[in-house]
C-alpha cells in the first residue's frame, strides 16, 4: 500500500495548471464519450452499461444496508455494553459521504441533478436539444475542472495525510473526489452526445415522478 | 469573474445542476484570489463531518421504503376510521394523513404521489366539490414539514446551527395551526356541499387499526425517544430505517427482499442531489460570508427596513419567491447561512426564523407560476396547471394567513422550546 501511494504520488506530481487540464482532458474524455455512443447498441457496450450500472445500485445499496446495520449495532452496544465501538461514528459519517457522491454518479447518468431549469423548458425541438447539449458539456467542463481540484488535494494528503480511522489512510477517502467527478464527467459528455441525437432521458418534474412513471408501466 | 458568475447563473436557469453552478462558482471565486482550488474539495469533505447527516439518508430510506409499501392505504384507511364522523370529517383525513406522512417522507413530492393517488378519488366520491379537492390535494403536499422528524427541520437545524430538539419541539403549535385552519375550511366546504359523513364504529375502527398496527407505534416511539432525551435524532433515524424494513419486508410483506436495492437507488438517488448541493455549498456559503457580504446586505437593509417586523415581511416576500423557484432543500443549503446574520442583526430568534422559513418555503411549494407541487398534481392527475392555480387558490390564501400569524406571533413557535428545550438558543 505504502509502494502504491508514492507511486500514485509520484504520477501525479506534475499536474498540469487547471486551465490546461482541463483544455486537455475535456476533448480526451470527449472522444471515449463519443466511442461508447457510437457503439452503445452493441452487445459488449450495452453488457458493460449494464454491469456499471447494476455495479453502482449495488454499491449505493451495500452502503445504505451497511449504514442501517451499523447505526443499529451501535445502539444495542450502547445500551447493553453502555459503550459502543469508537470507530462505528466516524465510519458512518464518511459513508454518507461516499454515498453522496456514488449516489450523485448514478443521478447523472439519469439526469436526476436538483436543477432550477425555469427556461430550457421553454425550449423544444431542435433548440432544445441544442441546448440541452451545450448545458451537458459545460456540466461535463465543470466536473473536470474539479477533477483536477480534488487531484491536487489527492497529491497533498499522498504526501502530508495522517490515518483518518480504523487504519485508513485520509488519501483514500479524498480518492473518492476525482473518482467520481471524472465519472460525472464522463456521464456529462455521453448525456452531451444524447442530447444531440435527441435520446436523453427526460429529466422528471420533481422527486417522486418516478414512482408515477412505475406505477403508470 | 462577473461575467463567468452571471454566465453560470444564466446556465442554471437553463437546467445546469445546482450543484455544479456552486462549485463552478466558489471555483471562480477561489481562483480570482489566488486560493488554491483544492480548498473548495477540501470544503466538501464536512460532508464527513456531522452525525446529524448520518440521519438524512436513513430518514428518507425510511419514507421511501413506506410509500412503497402500503402504509399510505393503511394510514388512509385508519383516519377515515378515526376522523370521518366529523363535518368535513374526509378532509380532515386527507390533511391529517398528508401531514403525517410529509413529516415522516419530507419530500412533498411523494406525499402528494403516494397519499393524494388515494385521497382525491375518495373526496369526490363522497361529494366534496372536485376543484376543492384537487386543491386540498395538491397544497397538502407540503403539509406537514413543520413537524417532526421531518427532513427540513433537521437540514435547517444543521445549516443555522441550532438545537434541532428545540426545532422539533417549536414546529409543533404552527403546524397544527396550519392543520386546524385547512380543516376550518374543508368542514365548511364538507358542511355547504352536504357531503355526507360516515358514523363511527368500533368495529371496523379497530379493524383498521390492527391493520396498521405495526404502522401506528412507530411517531410515538420515535418522537417518544427523542423527546425524551432516550435517543438522539441519528439514532432515532436509524431506529425508523430498521422498523420500517421490518415491518414493509418481513411483516407487512408489501416490498419484496429483491426490490429493496431499487428503493435503496430511487431514495438515495434523491438523498445525494441534496448532499452534493451541501458539499458544493460549504465553499461558497464560506467565502461569502469570510467576504462579509450578509454584513453588507445586513447595512443596506437596516437603511431601508428599520424594524425586525418590516424585515420579516421583505424576507416573507423574497422567501416566498425562493420556494416558488427552488426546491426546499437548496433553498434552505444555498439562503439560511446568508439570512442568518442578517435576521441575528435585527435580533430574530434562529429557532423562529426557522420556522418562518420552512413555512415559507412549504407555501412556495403551491405558489404559481412554477411552484413544485402544482406541477407534480399537474402530472399526477392529469389536470391542466392553469386549473391547478384556479383550485389551490384558497388554500393559498388561507396558508398566508397563518405565515402571518406565525411570522407576527414568534410565542407560538418559542414558547414550548422555552419551556422544555434550550430556549432556542444554541
Amino acid at each position: 500500500m505504502e509502494g502504491f501511494a508514492s507511486s500514485l504520488a509520484s504520477t501525479l506530481a506534475s499536474l498540469p495548471e487547471l486551465g490546461r487540464f482541463v483544455a486537455l482532458a475535456l476533448p480526451a474524455l470527449a472522444v471515449v464519450a463519443a466511442v461508447a455512443f457510437v457503439l452503445r447498441r452493441t452487445a459488449p457496450m450495452r453488457w458493460l452499461a449494464l454491469v456499471v450500472d447494476r455495479g453502482l445500485t449495488a454499491l449505493v445499496a451495500t452502503l445504505l444496508l451497511g449504514m442501517v446495520f451499523l447505526s443499529g449495532l451501535q445502539i444495542v452496544l450502547r445500551n447493553l455494553l453502555s459503550s459502543g465501538l469508537p470507530w462505528i461514528d466516524p465510519l458512518l459519517r464518511h459513508l454518507v459521504l461516499l454515498l453522496a457522491f456514488s449516489g450523485a454518479l448514478l443521478a447523472t447518468g439519469a439526469k436526476r441533478h436538483v436543477q432550477i431549469n425555469v427556461l430550457g423548458r421553454l425550449l423544444h425541438g431542435v433548440a432544445g436539444r441544442v441546448g440541452g447539449a451545450l448545458v451537458a458539456l459545460l456540466a461535463a467542463a465543470i466536473s473536470i475542472a474539479l477533477t483536477h481540484a480534488s487531484l491536487s488535494l489527492l497529491v497533498d494528503e499522498l504526501e502530508f495525510g495522517e490515518i483518518a480511522f480504523l487504519s485508513i489512510p485520509s488519501w483514500m477517502i479524498v480518492a473518492v473526489f476525482p473518482l467520481s467527478f471524472l465519472g460525472m464527467a464522463f456521464r456529462f459528455l455521453f448525456l452531451a452526445f444524447q442530447e444531440v441525437a435527441g435520446e436523453a432521458p427526460a429529466a422528471p418534474e420533481a422527486e417522486g415522478l418516478d414512482l408515477v412513471a412505475e406505477e403508470r408501466a | 469573474m462577473i461575467a463567468i458568475v452571471v454566465g453560470l447563473l444564466i446556465a442554471a436557469l437553463f437546467g445546469l445542476p445546482l450543484f455544479l453552478v456552486l462549485a463552478a462558482v466558489a471555483l471562480a471565486l477561489f481562483t480570482g484570489e489566488d486560493i488554491p482550488g483544492s480548498s473548495v474539495v477540501i470544503e466538501m469533505l464536512r460532508l464527513a463531518s456531522s452525525p446529524m447527516l448520518v440521519a438524512i439518508p436513513l430518514f428518507t430510506f425510511a419514507g421511501t421504503l413506506f410509500a412503497e409499501g402500503g402504509a399510505p392505504k393503511r394510514l388512509v384507511s385508519l383516519s377515515r376510521e378515526l376522523f370521518g364522523w366529523m363535518p368535513g370529517g374526509l378532509s380532515v383525513v386527507a390533511l391529517v394523513t398528508c401531514a403525517l406522512f410529509t413529516a415522516f417522507t419530507g419530500a412533498s413530492g411523494v406525499t402528494i404521489v403516494a397519499v393524494g393517488g388515494l385521497l382525491l378519488p375518495a373526496l369526490v366520491r363522497a361529494g366534496y366539490p372536485e376543484k376543492f379537492s384537487l386543491g386540498l390535494v395538491t397544497t397538502s403536499g407540503s403539509l406537514g414539514l413543520l413537524f417532526p422528524p421531518s427532513l427540513p427541520l433537521i437540514l435547517y437545524a444543521y445549516v443555522a446551527g441550532v438545537a434541532v430538539d428545540d426545532l422539533f419541539l417549536a414546529g409543533i403549535v404552527p403546524g397544527i395551526l396550519l392543520v386546524v385552519l385547512l380543516s376550518l375550511w374543508g368542514a365548511r366546504q364538507g358542511g355547504r356541499g352536504g357531503v355526507g359523513t360516515q358514523k363511527f364504529e368500533w368495529a371496523s375502527a379497530r379493524r383498521a387499526l390492527r391493520e396498521a398496527a405495526w404502522e401506528v407505534p412507530l411517531p410515538f416511539v420515535v418522537l417518544g425517544g427523542i423527546y425524551s432525551g432516550a435517543v438522539t435524532v441519528t439514532e432515532a433515524a436509524s431506529i425508523t430505517a430498521i422498523y420500517a424494513l421490518v415491518a414493509e419486508v418481513l411483516i407487512y410483506r408489501d416490498v419484496p427482499i429483491r426490490r429493496i436495492p431499487q428503493v435503496v437507488r430511487s431514495s438515495m438517488v434523491l438523498v445525494a442531489g441534496i448532499l452534493v448541493i451541501l458539499a458544493a455549498a460549504f465553499g461558497l456559503t464560506n467565502y461569502l460570508i469570510d467576504a462579509e457580504v450578509p454584513m453588507e446586505i445586513l447595512g443596506w437593509m437596516q437603511g431601508s427596513f428599520s424594524s425586525k417586523w418590516t424585515f420579516l415581511l421583505a424576507l416573507n416576500g423574497f422567501l416566498l419567491i425562493v420556494g416558488s423557484l427552488m426546491d426546499i432543500f437548496s433553498a434552505l443549503i444555498v439562503v439560511v447561512p446568508l439570512i442568518v446574520p442578517i435576521a441575528e442583526g435585527y435580533g430574530v430568534n434562529l429557532v423562529h426564523l426557522g420556522i418562518i422559513f420552512l413555512t415559507n418555503l412549504e407555501i412556495g411549494y403551491s405558489t404559481p407560476p412554477v411552484g413544485l407541487n402544482l406541477f407534480i398534481s399537474s402530472y399526477r392527475f392529469g389536470r391542466s396547471i392553469l386549473e391547478l392555480y384556479r383550485a389551490s387558490l384558497p388554500f393559498l390564501v388561507l396558508l398566508l394567513l397563518a405565515l402571518a400569524i406565525i411570522t407576527y406571533a414568534p410565542a407560538l413557535s418559542l414558547f414550548l422550546p422555552q419551556m422544555f428545550g434550550h430556549g432556542g438558543t444554541p
